[in-house]
């Protein structure tokens, strides 16, 4: 809730109201209970229970299919879309269930923004890609709209290199740009929370480096949540390193722990290549 | 195993075998193809252009009048000596006809193609689509006599006039463009990625904030196509027209006078005319604008198709 502080901008928001519950840790801004999700009969996300600390990333491993994806999508209701999907147990989000009925899934990804493992920006300009979000939302004034542009580009670390050309097309920039964008993009949204999936790994290394040290800037502001392939990548980047097989969470704790002295053989494992 | 020679290894890579006759027969065959097909293209462009600019080199018509003459009368000659050849009249009825006709056709096919794949994508595939497939097939003589029973009659009754006219002819073509504007405004719409809409959604759009500003946006190029490519069809239909248009060469005061389009006097006209006269010259210089037209429709399409790929 940090970022809303620091940006004196008139969004017409209606925050969640935060509920004091007994079995919420204050420290966590997120939080889920025996979370399931099935697609038809598959059951690809089994019983998850995980809590994310404020300020802090956690990432999410486990070999393809593992259900990680889905359960990140899961968080902000992304999988609502999908007809086949059902979703069982609670997710808290500042100690609310985003389950209940008069929760609004549009203020959902307002303040849980997401990232997609491609880079998808709309074809529209620099400015309008970042401005789409608050426009929408009823900011109208340009001055207003290009402070929230250049604020929000130079977190993404993308301003000093699209300054001059904030009107053409965002499809001309590189694909690591692009990715910044739409971190940029969903910045704007002001969230508190960012869930990423896989955004490195469509990148060359040089850009996915510039993503991971923007990852360990935003961790100042957001709660972020992580889904990678890349080892070296959590270790890099993740305070918390939650390992998922089929379906279940096998291991959850420090990264520090969970790399050097796993309680699983299952995980030493996968994070030593021997499993996926 | 022993090593082979080189005389070996030569003898192995030299010598030929049956694929490659196949391999060449396919090529001779394919080749062919194209030659034919880009002959005959070339004899019709040839046919045309001979035939429909010998009005005014053989013929000694002008093209000012052609294009500004309100008075269609190929068998005499005015004053100058000149045919009379205004055909003014039928370029502004093809051209009202087909542009009113997208205008309607084009909002109306967007939006059942919306309906179709984002509201109900299941009612769509499983209703919407074969019903348009079945629209797409119906021919157009079905189509004019439709409007020749129905429209015209309508028309009639709610209007001054007879209920031929623009009017009548351009509720026909609309009808029968809206398939075709329909499915590739489907197609268009279809193409834009899940992850756009997703990538849109995951901002906290609704459902037809995503539609407005993302999946039409991005499919923006294809809508276009789509209206062109209908309004291609409907400036080369001749049947339905001619059907309920009235067929008078004059350039109607309101959209229900009876008029003429380039392509209903190229049908009205063509059996009553031999061959070298100037009558049939004239009607093959309407021919000529009717391709002159579909070309540029051909090349604006192109263009957009250009622009989204770059």
């Amino acid at each position: 809730m940090q970022s809303v502080a620091l940006q004196p901008v008139k969004m017409k928001t209606n925050r969640i109201k935060v509920v004091d519950s007994p079995d919420f840790p204050r420290s966590s801004v997120l939080q889920t209970t025996d979370l399931s999700v099935y697609y038809g009969e598959h059951c690809a996300v089994n019983e998850v229970s995980l809590s994310f600390p404020k300020q802090s990333v956690t990432a999410l491993i486990g070999p393809s299919g593992c259900g990680k994806s889905t359960f990140l999508r899961s968080i902000n209701r992304m999988n609502d879309d999908i007809d086949s999907c059902r979703t069982e147990g609670k997710i808290y989000y500042e100690g609310v269930d985003l389950h209940s009925l008069n929760v609004n899934v549009h203020e959902i990804r307002k303040q849980i923004g997401m990232v997609f493992q491609r880079p998808v920006p709309f074809a529209k300009s620099i400015f309008k890609n970042v401005a789409a979000g608050p426009m929408r939302y009823g900011v109208k004034d340009k001055r207003e709209l290009l402070g929230i542009v250049e604020e929000n580009l130079k977190k993404a670390a993308l301003w000093e290199e699209v300054k001059d050309q904030l009107h053409t097309s965002a499809l001309r920039l590189s694909g690591g740009q692009q990715q910044r964008l739409c971190i940029a993009r969903a910045l704007a949204m002001q969230p508190s929370v960012l869930l990423l999936d896989e955004p490195a790994s469509a990148l060359d290394p040089v850009s996915t480096a510039k993503i991971e040290e923007l990852i360990s800037q935003l961790k100042k502001d957001y709660t972020i949540v992580i889904v990678t392939h890349n080892m070296q990548q959590a270790a890099r980047v993740s305070d918390e390193v939650a390992y998922f097989y089929m379906g279940r969470v096998i291991e959850h704790g420090p990264t520090e722990q969970i790399f050097n002295h796993p309680h699983h053989e299952q995980t030493a494992h996968y994070i030593n290549g021997r499993i996926g | 195993m022993m090593a082979k020679t080189i005389k070996e290894i030569e003898h192995t890579l030299y010598r030929k075998n049956s694929k490659m006759r196949t391999e060449r027969f396919g090529k001779s065959l394919t080749f062919l193809a194209v030659v034919l097909t880009a002959a005959i293209t070339a004899a019709i462009l040839f046919l045309v252009f001979s035939k429909g600019l010998s009005t005014f080199i053989m013929n000694d018509g002008s093209v000012k009048d052609f294009f500004t003459g309100t008075t269609w009368n190929p068998a005499e000659v005015n004053s100058l000596g000149k045919p009379i050849i205004g055909a003014l009249p039928f370029i502004v009825g093809s051209l009202a006809i087909t542009g009113i006709s997208a205008l309607i056709a084009g909002p109306l096919a967007i939006g059942a193609a919306i309906f179709m794949s984002e509201i109900a994508p299941n009612a769509g595939k499983r209703i919407m689509q074969p019903v348009i497939e079945l629209l797409v097939g119906i021919p157009s003589v079905v189509y004019g006599f439709i409007g020749l029973s129905v429209v015209v009659p309508f028309l009639r009754d709610l209007f001054p006039g007879s209920g031929f006219g623009i009017a009548a002819g351009t509720i026909v073509l609309s009808v029968m463009i809206l398939p075709t504007v329909t499915s590739l405004a489907l197609d268009a719409i279809q193409s834009v990625p899940r992850s756009l809409r997703e990538a849109s959604l995951a901002l906290g759009s609704t459902r037809w904030q995503m539609i407005c500003k993302v999946v039409l946006k991005t499919a923006k190029p294809g809508l276009l196509m789509a209206i062109i490519f209908g309004m291609a069809r409907a400036f080369g239909e001749a049947l339905a027209v001619q059907m309920v248009i009235g067929n008078a060469s004059v350039i109607p005061h309101s959209l229900f006078e009876p008029a003429s389009t380039i392509t209903s006097i190229l049908t009205m006209g063509m059996g009553y005319t031999v061959m070298g006269q100037v009558e049939n010259n004239a009607l093959w210089s309407l021919a000529l604008i009717l391709l002159l037209m579909s070309l540029f429709f051909t090349i604006i399409v192109r263009m957009i198709g250009k622009g989204k790929s770059a």
